[in-house]
């Protein structure tokens, strides 16, 4: 796991609508997450900072790489606790019926029968995508009620995209839904590129738009901030986050040996016997 | 009698109890990861042999009791296996008793016309046979139709103590013989079961009930008959609008043949109807629950009233309001026993159906279903009124963009779960079913979802059943990358595994020992043999072995 190189790079934007901005990430590789906090006037900003709180705070004390999804159930648990524990001290201050809430997606690095592959985790309508082989595919699917609409047959994909319900999600951290997420696992070899995104960016760039930006910039700090950009300029109605990791390639463990790669130079020339 | 036809009871107990319209079927405790399974099948129609050819496939050895009742057209053919299970069949004047302790297969018998059927699953009922004596102070028996809970012993007809005569006597036998099937409850024998009310008078208070109960059941059944038409039928489909509606429809003849002995039933019936109340909870106990609630509908439908709107319908029929408060005196009485149902689904937010299919959709509700305070969570921001630029043709008067909502947490959209609601899942790593040898020398045990590829990825698992990916070389490119899959089988294929084929781009050849080589159409789960032998290309077998 140490031998993977990762470069990332996170952008987030207010939009041109909202006052605040509820979304929270964290890039604390190997550990990244993006948490879309929801509801205004209670505070999803709170909720979301707290998974992410949790989850830097796996990052510093480490976690055992061979037990990814238990690990990351174990702090979703955590997170959820602690809004609850927070919803109860506002309701205490006197904000009736005070419930946060927050989406999360979340990408780290595990270990199956001694491969490093990526854990991915999903909960609510953030967006985990792909670039494998140069094409963006979607890799979480959200738990959104177009999303049911949409593997129900009743609607098609495009209609999801405009359909009044679309911002209704079905499990989120908080309040009293399922807290249990949806777990993904790709070889490293399966993702050149990893994007975690809040639905203020897929909300308001359609998944072509999105390709064309992440395939286009290679560096990975810049794909963030245009996928962020274009989130704005197409209207920014929401909170536009993203994160963008690149695996830049299995290190090699052995120490570099300048000798042997000399000689095999040497080699290559024909100038040696 | 009363009941409409096909209508058991059962008194609660440690094991499970199956009802289905052809077949019931009861297995102890320790079967419980089958049990679920078996009874998607019973649900489904499956007939005795299919049944029995998939209770007995993983072996006898495995199975220490169970007992089968064909309960379709034609004579009624019992299977009883177990050291405590005892069967008590009455024909006519003639009682028949089939132990399982005493033989080491099982004890199959075949009746012409059953007039009553009682088996004791749980070694403590053992004393009784149906009609004798009461029941133990606090045990209940609830009817039921079909549907899957825990059970000590059922009764068919329903149980119904007497300390006179055995209640089976007193019945007519038109009405279990052939009475059981739905179909057959539609027509011929209804007229036949016109004598019952005046057969089943002297059945008596109901010993098993509490003491307000007392109050003799002994009115008229004339008495009853104009309530029982009276009642209109929306009422017996409050419950479950959808499920009802076609229930009701098949039986409006049952419904007045059924009401007037109904009360000896009457405590019960309310409770089951509390019970199902319990069901309506839970999603996924409103859909498991529905056809024993749909199917009491006129029964349970009383005592449901009297409990939501109370003493409603009571003035039109004077002469059940003794019963009509019996029977809700009984309900709260029962009631500390209500949360205990065999299988107790935690409160949580009533819930409608699942989801509907392709039908059209209602808007949903944006936030939680009634009965607690609304979630605010997602609530509509102040601000956000001044961008109503996209309104919302749903009508909820919230602009949802910019604004992501948790709604329905666990309502409509909750995805139907596999397992029985309200328990745990089995764990999905079991028992190994099969080893996988393949060609690079790695052996898998195939004792949760395996999948086998290039550069395998396993997508939308839950963090308890996380899948097994073993990478295999493929210099050539010819292996997908995640090629292949191999799980423990249920089901037809429980204890052997399935291979699947996941849409790879070469195609995936199976031999089976003794068989010719045949090309995995993907996504379509084959069983593999031990000795099968599974070619993904680039010279990448799997073979199939014992575990």
């Amino acid at each position: 796991m140490s031998g993977v190189e990762l470069h990332h790079g996170a952008a987030t934007d207010v939009g041109r609508v909202r006052e605040i901005n509820e979304d929270s990430f964290l890039v604390a590789p190997p550990i990244f997450v993006v948490a879309d906090g929801m509801g205004g006037h209670d505070r999803g900003d709170v909720a979301s900072r707290i998974v992410v709180e949790e989850f830097a705070r796996l990052a510093d004390t480490g976690y055992d790489p061979e037990r990814g999804p238990e690990v990351v159930a174990e702090t979703l648990r955590e997170a959820q606790h602690r809004i609850g524990v927070y919803d109860d001290e506002q309701r205490a201050a006197g904000a009736r019926d005070f419930a946060a809430g927050t989406t999360a997606v979340v990408a780290l690095l595990i270990e199956q029968s001694t491969e490093t592959k990526w854990l991915l985790a999903n909960l609510g309508d953030s967006r985990i995508y792909r670039v494998h082989n140069g094409a963006l595919e979607q890799v979480s699917v959200d738990h959104s009620v177009v999303q049911e609409l949409v593997e129900a047959g009743v609607i098609t994909p495009d209609d999801a995209a405009v359909h009044p319900e679309r911002h209704i999600i079905t499990r989120a951290l908080g309040g009293r839904g399922s807290v249990e997420a949806d777990y993904f696992v790709l070889p490293l070899s399966g993702a050149e590129r990893l994007l975690l995104c809040s639905d203020g960016v897929s909300g308001m760039i359609g998944d072509g738009r999105i390709a064309e930006i992440l395939t286009s910039t290679s560096d990975p700090r810049d794909a963030a901030d245009r996928v962020v950009a274009a989130a704005v300029a197409a209207g920014g109605r929401d909170n536009a986050t993203a994160v963008v990791v690149d695996v830049v390639g299995l290190a090699d463990e052995r120490p570099y040996d300048s000798h042997a790669q000399r000689e095999s130079l040497e080699q290559k020339l024909g100038a040696l016997p | 009698m009363s009941e409409q036809p096909g209508t058991w009871s059962y008194r609660p107990g440690s094991w499970f109890g199956v009802f289905g319209a052809a077949t019931t079927l009861l297995l102890p405790a320790s079967e419980k990861p089958r049990v679920g399974d078996l009874w998607s099948r019973i649900d489904d129609g499956a007939g005795f042999d299919d049944i029995l050819d998939a209770l007995v496939q993983s072996g006898l050895g495995v199975l220490s009791g169970f007992v089968l009742v064909s309960t379709g057209e034609g004579p009624t053919k019992i299977l009883v296996r177990g050291a405590t299970v005892r069967a008590t069949v009455t024909v006519g004047e003639e009682t028949s008793e089939l132990d399982g302790s005493t033989v080491t297969t099982w004890v199959e018998r075949m009746f012409p016309e059953v007039t009553a059927l009682s088996v004791v699953v749980d070694g403590d009922d053992a004393g009784q046979t149906a009609g004798e004596g009461g029941g133990t102070p606090g045990t209940e028996d609830l009817p039921i139709h079909d549907g899957l809970v825990r059970v000590g012993r059922i009764d068919l007809p329903p149980y119904a103590p007497s300390s006179a005569e055995p209640a089976s006597t007193a019945m007519p036998d038109s009405s279990l013989a052939g009475g059981y099937g739905e179909q057959s409850a539609d027509a011929p024998e209804t007229p036949a079961e016109e004598p019952a009310p005046a057969a089943a008078a002297p059945l008596g208070p109901p010993p098993t009930s509490p003491p307000p109960s007392s109050p003799p059941p002994a009115s008229p059944p004339s008495a009853w008959s104009p309530e029982a038409d009276a009642l209109p039928e929306p009422d017996t489909i409050i419950p479950e609008p959808a499920f009802s509606l076609e229930k009701q429809a098949d039986e409006p003849a049952q419904e007045s043949a059924a009401a007037p002995a109904e009360t000896p039933d009457a405590a019960s019936d309310a409770e089951a109807a509390a019970e199902s109340n319990h069901w309506d909870d839970d999603p996924l106990g409103a859909m498991m629950g529905d056809s024993p609630e749909s199917s009491e509908s006129p029964e349970s439908a009383d005592p449901m009233d009297e409990e939501s709107s109370p003493l409603d319908d009571e003035p039109d029929t004077g002469s059940m309001t003794p019963e009509a408060d019996a029977g809700s005196d009984q309900a709260s009485a029962a009631s500390p026993f209500a949360p205990a149902p065999p299988m107790p689904v935690p409160p949580s937010p009533p819930s409608p159906p699942a989801w509907p299919g392709g039908s059209p959709l209602p808007p949903p509700p944006p936030y939680a279903p009634p009965g607690a305070p609304p979630t605010e969570i997602g609530g509509v921001p102040p601000e956000h009124d001044e961008f109503g630029d996209h309104d919302e043709p749903g009508g909820h008067g919230t602009d949802n963009d910019g604004m992501t909502q948790a709604g329905v947490d666990v309502g409509e959209f909750a995805r139907p779960q596999p397992g029985i609601p309200g328990q745990q899942m089995a764990p999905s790593v079991g028992p190994s079913v099969a080893k996988l040898v393949i060609s690079n020398g790695e052996t898998v045990d195939v004792d949760r979802v395996v999948l086998i590829g290039r550069a395998p990825e396993a997508r939308r698992f839950t963090s308890t059943d996380q899948p097994l990916l073993v990478t295999v070389p493929s210099p050539l490119h010819e292996i997908s990358s995640t090629h292949v899959e191999f799980r423990p089988g249920s089901g037809a294929d429980h204890g052997s595994a399935v291979v699947t084929d996941m849409g790879s781009t070469n195609g995936t050849v199976l031999v089976q020992p003794g068989l010719s080589a045949e090309e995995l159409k993907p996504g379509i789960s084959v069983q593999v043999l031990p000795g099968a032998i599974v070619n993904l290309g680039d010279g990448v077998t799997i073979q199939v072995t014992h575990p």
